[in-house]
């Protein structure tokens, strides 16, 4: 490894802690301009475990020609082509993104104008990536679409390749024919320890690390059986932290009281298990709560709402919640106003 | 082809301030660096919605988020843990979410009402009948806020659109300029008026003459007649928020929780004369002083205008008995000893004493048992016990209320001229309002000419009996003349044979083709129809679904 691969792969060692394994086998499939590139790489991992941000990354370091989408909204193949050439033709060196696209329906017209494209952004010699994010989404399309996907280089006759990032494994994705087993990379999930490294990084400026490393464990202590997302958990953080600081700023605890601040925290964390982790009250709600000190009405917010129902409603629901109990020509017995026994001839 | 990325493009594309309302624009002059507009999207009944449409809406949203600001209005009718069971965890942890309720149904009418109907601001008014219509509508049937909307726009419309005298039906200054430019045959309308009719001949004779003959004498009239009753609304429906909170919280509330109740027993008839209202003084002087003294300040608060000097002229003595009251529920036994109601109270002593006295002498003639017992029974009786002071005043406070309530609680169609701003089709309401769709279907079946146009030589021989009107009518309204002879199950061929009698006299001994055809489409909309239904119970018969009266 030269150099400078060394270098790129120490500052992003720094930005994405936990994550070397995937880094450097990234680095080497993506590494190097002249080299053949592969047909198709599959990166799968559970939801926040830095898939899309680290591939992202190193095309943005390495400065390699690559479209980026989210197939959540290609919920037609029509849309899926189309974005694709849109954004290829951005990445040309004019950047124009005005000029009207011709429709494309199908998969031989797509790979006909991925060819164009590409020859038409001299881009047909170096490598180019197409990065799909949500790839599971692809299998609500057509089955040939993905096959196409993983046999790019064969079809357009570039040097393409599909980058398909998914949160299921490959397993699900077979059927049909035509697919080529794409390269796998696994992104584990951060255990505890991990976690820890990784919240801890981003501390505030008017506190030392360590005493955020201390915030972040009690943190984790009550949301790990509940969350193990790194985002919720951020997002958590970075919304508790505030009150856990708030006795340091008051002078009533000192910085390295740990005991103290964790009995202060912890029964206020608690409670924000119940009501933002299930998304009950807004975030800013929250805050507005806690800025005010309030004991907030939690009651109010978990309890169902009481359903009211006009008055003849009630009873039509009542009775025929009973009817359903009875046989059908006991009916007039029970519900008429007035009831004359005749006897059914 | 339409995307978020068009939208987004688009959205970029935006001038900074364009379309900002103007309340933000005001903001935005404070920040130099002002964001643009979100897009805000409304999701109406998202029970309804596919979770799966949903949930890929909302994801592709938050891909957007960073370069689209969005915001989401998520109307859910049921309870809020509707929105956990249609989104799953992963994406509701892209919402930050808000929740907004909507007071109960019930809150929301009290609010209409309040804005619309309980003010004095509105000349517009429904009657105890017509609005009656529309509660019952409302808190029996549907919770509608926009069902009971609808019924005050139709009435506006029916009230302007019928009644001649609406015309003056507005306030203030307009008012006067209407009047002035009334025409001859306005003016007959109104002499013509059952309630100014009334008013009328409580005059003297030369002003009924004048009233009767002399068109500008009426306008001045009736310009003096309208002003007084914009004067009785305000203090009418000051009066009824001072008497709703006097008796709102009473066990078992006899006059109802709401104002609305109040007001709609108020409209009814004099309200002094219900049984609800005189059981509710029953209440109130039965009522102990730290309960009772809050709610008549309250009440007297509620009266004190310094615009209106009548109102306040006639509460006066109500509060003047109030702070006697509370005086002597203080101990301030110097207000009290000094005054008139003192001596009267020592008078009446007095008087028992007396009583007393010639109770036992009377006692002390009595020689037989029997007789004695009879006698102190009747003593008994005779001796009740004396009121003190403080339910003296009680009762005083609860006489002041009512003399308060029989001045300004009339009813609205003692008014002269009421006719102009009351509202009073309550039937035409509820035929407009209530549809009743069982019996229109039965008049569209029994009698097809009403809905059919009919040419005349048609209709000349519908109008004959029995079988003769059947003929010449659709095949669904013959099967369904028949089926109505029939009891809980139908023989489908006795029935078809009636048909056929009925719709092809030619062939009496074989039934056609085209008529069994023509039967059998009439028999499956019946079924549609919810009229019969197939059954298991015997072969070939089908289940009568419908009876009784239409």
């Amino acid at each position: 490894m030269d150099p400078a691969a060394g270098e790129l792969l120490d500052r992003l060692r720094a930005d994405f802690p936990c994550r070397e394994g995937q880094l450097k086998t990234l680095l080497g499939l993506l590494g190097q301009a002249n080299h053949c590139c592969f047909h198709s790489l599959f990166i799968y991992g559970h939801p926040a475990t830095g898939k899309t941000t680290v591939t992202l990354a190193i095309l943005q370091a390495l400065q390699i020609p690559h479209v980026f989408l989210n197939c959540v909204e290609c919920f037609t193949p029509r849309l899926l082509f189309e974005h694709i050439l849109a954004s290829m033709s951005s990445l040309g060196e004019h950047g124009s993104t005005t000029e009207n696209l011709p429709r494309c329906d199908n998969l031989s017209e797509f790979s006909r104008m991925l060819h164009q494209k590409l020859q038409q952004l001299q881009l047909h010699e170096s490598n180019v990536y197409i990065v799909l994010d949500k790839a599971e989404y692809l299998k609500n399309l057509d089955f040939k679409i993905l096959a196409v996907f993983t046999r790019l280089q064969e079809l357009t006759n570039c040097r393409v390749a599909a980058v398909l990032i998914s949160e299921l494994v490959w397993a699900t994705f077979y059927s049909g024919t035509g697919c080529i087993e794409p390269l796998m990379l696994h992104f584990p999930q951060y255990n505890k320890a991990e976690l820890q490294v990784i919240l801890t990084k981003d501390f505030p400026n008017s506190y030392s690390s360590k005493f955020y490393a201390n915030f972040v464990s009690i943190l984790l202590s009550v949301f790990l059986p509940v969350s193990r997302d790194l985002r919720e958990l951020q997002h958590l953080a970075a919304l508790n932290f505030s009150k856990y600081c708030e006795p340091i700023e008051k002078g009533q605890i000192r910085e390295d009281e740990s005991n103290k601040l964790w009995r202060n925290i912890e029964p206020h964390l608690k409670k924000a298990m119940k009501t933002i982790y299930l998304q009950e009250v807004s975030s800013l709600q929250w805050e507005k709560w806690q800025k005010e000190g309030c004991t907030m009405p939690i009651k109010d917010f978990s309890a169902p709402v009481c359903l009211e129902l006009p008055f003849y409603s009630k009873f039509l629901l009542i009775a025929a919640y009973l009817a359903a109990y009875n046989p059908a020509r006991t009916d007039s017995r029970f519900f008429l106003k007035v009831f004359t026994f005749t006897p059914i001839i | 082809m339409c995307s978020l990325a068009t939208l987004c493009t688009w959205h970029s594309n935006l001038p900074k301030q364009g379309s900002v309302s103007p309340r933000k624009r005001a903001k935005a002059k404070g920040c130099t660096d002002f964001p643009k507009p979100p897009i805000v999207v409304v999701l109406r009944d998202l029970e309804s919605f596919s979770p799966i449409m949903v949930r890929d809406f909302l994801l592709i949203c938050s891909h957007y988020s960073s370069r689209l600001p969005m915001t989401l209005v998520l109307g859910v009718s049921t309870s809020h843990a509707e929105v956990h069971r249609l989104l799953s965890h992963t994406v509701s942890t892209h919402l930050c979410m808000e929740r907004f309720q909507m007071p109960s149904a019930s809150e929301m009418l009290t609010a209409v009402l309040d804005k619309v109907l309980l003010s004095d601001l509105v000349p517009f008014k429904l009657n105890g009948k017509a609005l009656e219509v529309l509660l019952t509508n409302f808190l029996y049937h549907d919770f509608s806020i926009s069902n009971i909307l609808k019924g005050l726009q139709f009435s506006l419309l029916e009230h302007f659109l019928d009644k001649s005298l609406s015309m003056l039906c507005c306030a203030g200054p307009e008012l006067s300029r209407r009047v002035q430019n009334l025409r001859a045959e306005h003016c007959e309308a109104i002499r013509r008026t059952s309630s100014f009719r009334r008013h009328v001949e409580l005059q003297k004779p030369d002003v009924q003459v004048h009233l009767l003959t002399n068109d500008s004498k009426l306008k001045a009239e009736v310009e003096r007649l309208l002003h007084s009753l914009a004067q009785y609304h305000t203090e009418f429906f000051m009066m009824l928020r001072a008497l709703h909170v006097l008796v709102t919280d009473l066990p078992s509330a006899p006059l109802g929780k709401h104002l609305r109740e109040l007001y709609c027993s108020c409209l009814e008839g004099p309200i002094w004369d219900k049984e609800a209202f005189i059981m509710t003084c029953e209440l109130l002087r039965l009522m102990a002083a730290d309960e009772l003294l809050p709610r008549l300040k309250a009440c007297i608060i509620m009266l004190k205008s310094p615009q209106r000097k009548n109102l306040q002229a006639a509460s006066r003595p109500l509060g003047q008995v109030l702070s006697r009251l509370q005086h002597l529920v203080d101990g301030d036994e110097q207000h009290e000893t000094a005054s008139e109601s003192e001596e009267e109270y020592k008078n009446e002593e007095e008087e028992a004493v007396a009583q007393a006295k010639e109770d036992v002498a009377v006692l002390r003639k009595t020689t037989n048992l029997h007789h004695l017992q009879q006698t102190l029974r009747e003593q008994k009786a005779k001796q009740q016990r004396l009121p003190s002071r403080f339910e003296r005043l009680r009762g005083k406070a609860i006489n002041e209320v009512i003399h308060l309530v029989k001045k300004f609680l009339r009813p609205p169609e003692v008014q002269p001229l009421h006719e102009a701003w009351y509202y009073n089709g309550a039937t035409s309401l509820r035929q407009h309002l209530d549809g009743t769709p069982r019996t229109s279907i039965h008049t569209a079946l029994v009698r097809p000419q009403h809905y059919l146009q009919m040419g005349s030589k048609e209709v000349a021989s519908t109008q004959g009996s029995g079988t003769d009107s059947l003929l010449s009518s659709p095949d669904i309204c013959v099967a369904y003349r028949l089926h109505l002879e029939c009891g809980r199950l139908i023989n489908l061929y006795d029935w078809l044979q009636a048909f056929a009698a009925v719709v092809d006299r030619e062939h009496e001994d074989e039934i056609q083709p085209q008529i069994h055809a023509r039967f059998k489409r009439a028999v499956s909309d019946l079924q549609f129809l919810g009229f019969v239904k197939p059954t298991k119970r015997k072969t070939d018969h089908v289940a009568r679904l419908t009876w009784g009266e239409h």
